[in-house]
């Protein structure tokens, strides 16, 4: 075990590289996963057939595919966002990650919408207001509120996903892992320990960040009826 | 389904409002037809669309590699679904157990083996036995540990969504509580939670690609090779995800066939919700 203590700057490099990868891929996601549920319940069909195109074709891509695209061809077509090309890299696999997530995301918040009773559209229609404004103000937010829980798992699993990006020139926790490895060939086991264990806290951290947000959305909720 | 609240959002449109839709359905497909057109530029700007690039995946022996690399992924994944079922149904077991110490047992190893990632589980095996588990079966027993704690979930959710009159029935005839588990609720269970476990299905297949990373030769790092060797990987990408893409909707497409014959025999209806939300999107 003496290797974990020894290689605990390498351990939290590793980790920092995963929460940065995790958190523009969280921001991402969210944001273009919800545009995509706006548009697959728009009452537009070409903006519906958009989302769900969409979503089949990236829920039903592998990751690791989606993420080897981004490093290997956005080159070759010059796509490029960077010179600096540590951020270069970091910002393909975020890219990769946002793709592949948001599909996710996009199903759980389209399942939130119709978790959200009939009555609360009806009522918000009744007094007037248009699609933009019964989506924004009233079904939406009742929507991220029964999404949290499967949003948590999603995110969750962006977590993990996040190790992919070993395979794209990033540093994370699995890179750091391979790292130590080659250097420690005497105490692989350990390392392998190390690496478990901090993706172990990684989530917990995660857990613990969704159960505040489950809580603080309930207690508004409370707040409104009272 | 979604056309409940759908129809709800909003009324059936008046002429301003189809007015309106037709004007955001126009500026919508005009961004999106950007973006696609943008994409396509960038792909001509390259040359990725001269025939030369493409050509390579009309020769037969070309054919035959990549139906070859495919065939390597489905081993990987037909094998890691076997046994992820087993593994599932014990765990699923293991939890829905009249033992306390049994349930503590079966829960700890559930957290355990879905907590890592599938890619950490497969460098378990790779470096854990240095390199002397071959790589196939580093990526099925990585791929197993962590599907099987995820199809746990899904099954145990099942078997707790049943009505209790199918366990009571099942004891009061003089079953076990082992052969009510095995003979009357997983049976059900299984039915009702099809559409969970067929998804868990697809994410097995999907995954098989990180045994990329680990370096074993299936249909994502043949597509890499043939790409780099014929100077067009961006065409053989394109090629690969179709293959995947196209594997995960058959599969799908399967799925629900099998569900419509399936649902004349299940004796409860159990919504799939409550237990997919826990069981979660995975890798």
């Amino acid at each position: 075990m003496q290797v974990i203590v020894d290689n605990l700057d390498a351990f939290g490099r590793g980790a920092w590289g995963t929460i940065v990868l995790f958190f523009w891929s969280t921001l991402g996601s969210l944001v273009l996963g919800t545009l995509l549920a706006v548009f697959r319940v728009s009452p537009s069909p070409a903006l519906r057939a958009v989302g769900t195109i969409y979503v089949n074709l990236f829920r039903n891509t592998p990751l690791t595919l989606i993420m080897v695209f981004c490093v290997l061809c956005l080159p070759i077509l010059q796509i490029t966002f960077t010179e600096d090309s540590g951020r270069q890299y970091r910002a393909y696999a975020v890219l990769a990650l946002v793709a592949y997530t948001s599909s996710f995301v996009c199903e759980a918040i389209r399942s939130g919408i119709n978790t959200v009773p009939v009555g609360q559209a009806e009522a918000a229609r009744a007094i007037g207001l248009p699609f933009t404004k019964v989506l924004s103000l009233v079904v939406l937010p009742q929507a991220f509120r029964a999404v949290v829980p499967p949003l948590g798992s999603i995110l969750n699993a962006l977590l993990k996903n996040t190790s992919v990006a070993s395979a794209a020139n990033n540093f994370e926790l699995i890179s750091a892992m391979r790292g130590l490895v080659e250097q420690n060939g005497n105490a692989v086991i350990a390392v392998l320990i190390g690496t478990t264990v901090t993706y172990v806290v990684l989530a917990l951290l995660l857990f613990a960040g969704v159960e505040v947000l489950e809580r603080a959305l309930d207690r508004d909720r409370k707040g409104a009826r009272a | 389904m979604s056309s409940r609240i759908d129809s709800v959002l909003y009324d059936a449109p008046g002429p301003r409002a189809r007015r309106l839709n037709a004007v955001l359905t126009v500026v919508g497909v005009l961004v999106i037809a950007a973006v696609v057109g943008w994409v396509v530029w960038k792909l001509e700007a390259a040359g990725q669309f001269s025939a030369s690039l493409w050509s390579p995946f009309t020769y037969s022996d070309i054919q035959t590699q990549l139906a070859a690399a495919w065939w390597e992924t489905m081993k990987v994944a037909l094998t890691a679904i076997a046994l992820s079922i087993v593994l599932g149904a014990v765990l699923a077991a293991g939890r829905l157990s009249t033992s306390a110490a049994l349930r503590r047992v079966a829960a700890t190893l559930v957290t355990l083996f879905r907590t890592p990632p599938v890619l950490l589980l497969m460098f378990w095996f790779f470096y854990g036995a240095r390199g002397q588990i071959p790589l196939f079966w580093c990526a099925v027993l990585g791929l197993t540990i962590y599907n099987g704690a995820f199809l746990a979930e899904i099954l145990r959710a099942g078997v707790q969504a049943l009505p209790k009159g199918q366990a009571e029935a099942g004891l009061a005839i003089g079953l076990t509580p082992g052969q009510v588990l095995w003979t009357v609720q997983l049976p059900q269970a299984v039915r009702s939670m099809l559409p969970s476990l067929v998804s868990q299905i697809v994410v097995i297949l999907k995954d098989t690609a990180l045994a990329y990373i680990i370096g074993y030769s299936e249909l994502l790092r043949w597509g890499q090779q043939a790409g780099s060797f014929y100077f067009n990987l961006i065409p053989a990408f394109i090629v690969i995800a179709v293959v995947y893409v196209g594997t995960n909707m058959v599969i799908s497409a399967l799925a629900k066939v099998l569900e419509r014959r399936m649902s004349t025999h299940t004796a409860a209806r159990v919504t799939p919700q409550a237990a997919t939300a826990q069981a979660g999107a995975a890798a």
